[in-house]
């Protein structure tokens, strides 16, 4: 390196270059920085849920989201769903909305889920039904309904009583009729056909008292 | 360079310090959930979807829904209702235990028109010495807990999303942008397949306004067989296919409408807790304006 310009570089006069010294930095921003921190932290302990995976907003803790939990105990009112979704939906779909591409209408709104008894829902679910049927005006032929009822797992009376929560979960859910079946009801009507092996068909359903 | 390992050192420990914010404490936190039970029912949720699905949700990347449509549902607030639904055999006794909450119902005309929502209380706890009064006296109340905010007034779900519901999405779209509908409960808002195939042919004639393209390449137009296909659209008008031609999907609209279908982030669940649904499909907007009242 030229030597002149390096004594240049290192020359101390003021006009030419300015230069820093070391001077105390003032209190405040420690200060500042402090209270934000404080500040931080508080507002975290409240709404932060401490890292507890299963606290979203709006919860702020668990012991806050505890206070929001259903009410434990009585009977599953969602007993019927449940077995609606485990042996009808496949077809029928989760919504009642029938499915087309197997042919298999829909039960939204179908007349033969608001009949008002209950009696030609539960041959159907017993026996199954094949043939053409006519729902809500469309007529549906190529889909063969099995006889889901007979092969529920169970007994008689166990089969009755499953048969009795998806006929009334049926009705309500998409028919809007509300009522309570009963196993016994549902047993009287099954003993009247526990013989028979085919499918119904829409004519003799027709048949039955609606 | 006098202080490059300086330099080197905050640059390394700037970037550690993000990889562990956004990448390892989010692991941590969430890595390893599982499949768990809903609240109270006990289901199972989620389940894996049907492998029609799965491959749908590939469709759905690679088509770019994404960038339009997100995937969660916000929520600001809970609120739990007490719902009447039987007077009870002793139905002086159950309008005393009302009247001590809301002393203007507590008048035999309360009971007109159940089942009725009598309070709206801050949690379920504090609704619970008030149902079991109404209990103890042979009425029936129901305790509904209803969550609240913009998105599910707009008809998107019925309770926020959460990591739960993302289990089985092995590239998670919540997406960022709302050009169109959050799509979280798709699946429930509109569950009708022949719905689903007409909308994405056409949009525009299943949602009046709506900005979206019609993905007309995903069906194709072909000459009517023996019996026409029973997933033959039902089009109208200048849509409508020439004489003895129908339109039907191809299996990549099969595929997506599947996940599209199995799209629901409704199960009540520990940490997002409301009552269980009714399921059936709520007529919902299918627009981004919020629900008419």
């Amino acid at each position: 390196m030229n030597p002149d310009l390096k004594k240049t570089s290192s020359s101390s006069s003021a006009e030419t270059e300015p230069t820093a010294l070391m001077t105390p930095m003032p209190v405040w921003p420690f200060g500042l920085m402090l209270a934000l921190l404080f500040l931080g932290a508080w507002y975290f302990d409240l709404y932060g849920g401490w890292f507890k995976p299963q606290v979203y907003s709006p919860y702020t803790s668990l012991a806050h989201l505890e206070q929001f939990q259903p009410p434990k105990g009585g009977i599953d009112p969602l007993r019927g769903r449940k077995l609606y979704l485990d042996n009808c939906a496949v077809c029928h779909q989760e919504a009642g909305t029938g499915n087309p591409a197997n042919g298999c209408p829909p039960l939204v709104d179908s007349e033969w889920v608001k009949s008002p008894s209950v009696t030609r829902l539960v041959m159907i679910i017993s026996k199954g039904m094949s043939g053409p049927v006519t729902v809500n005006g469309k007529v549906w032929n190529t889909g063969v309904m099995l006889a889901v009822g007979d092969s529920l797992p169970g007994d008689e009376a166990e089969k009755s009583d499953k048969i009795a929560a998806i006929a009334d979960y049926v009705r309500y859910q998409f028919g809007k009729v509300e009522g309570e079946t009963t196993a016994a009801q549902v047993q009287a009507i099954r003993a009247t056909i526990q013989d028979r092996t085919a499918n119904f068909t829409e004519a003799e359903l027709l048949k039955v008292e609606p | 360079m006098k202080s490059s390992s300086l330099v080197f050192l905050a640059a390394f420990v700037a970037l550690s310090a993000s990889w562990a914010g956004f990448v390892l404490a989010p692991q941590l936190q969430l890595g390893r959930a599982v499949q768990t039970k809903t609240i109270p029912a006990g289901d199972t949720y989620p389940l894996a979807r049907p492998g029609l699905a799965q491959q749908g949700a590939e469709v759905y990347r690679s088509l770019g829904c994404v960038y339009c449509h997100s995937q969660q549902v916000g929520q600001q607030g809970t609120r739990v209702d007490v719902v009447l639904l039987n007077a009870g055999t002793n139905a002086d006794n159950t309008l005393s235990a009302i009247a001590k909450v809301r002393p203007d119902l507590g008048k035999p005309e309360t009971f007109i028109g159940l089942p009725k929502t009598i309070t709206t209380v801050e949690n379920v706890t504090a609704a619970s010495s008030l149902v079991k009064a109404i209990n103890d006296n042979g009425g029936k109340v129901e305790v509904n807990i209803v969550a609240t905010g913009p998105d599910i007034e707009r008809g998107w779900g019925r309770r926020r999303t959460v990591a739960q519901d993302y289990v089985f999405d092995h590239v998670v779209q919540p997406g960022t942008r709302r050009a169109g509908p959050d799509l979280s409960n798709v699946g429930a808002r509109f569950p009708e397949i022949q719905w689903q195939y007409e909308h994405l042919y056409a949009p525009q004639v299943k949602v009046t306004g709506s900005t979206m393209p019609p993905y007309r390449f995903l069906f194709e137009q072909r000459r009517i067989g023996k019996v026409p296909s029973p997933e033959a659209l039902q089009l109208t008008g200048e849509l409508a296919p020439p004489p003895g031609y129908e339109i039907v999907p191809t299996d990549k609209a099969r595929a997506l409408v599947a996940y599209l279908l199995s799209l629901r982030a409704d199960a009540p669940l520990f940490e997002a807790p409301m009552t269980p649904p009714p399921s059936a499909a709520p007529a919902a907007p299918a627009t981004n304006s919020v629900a008419a009242k």
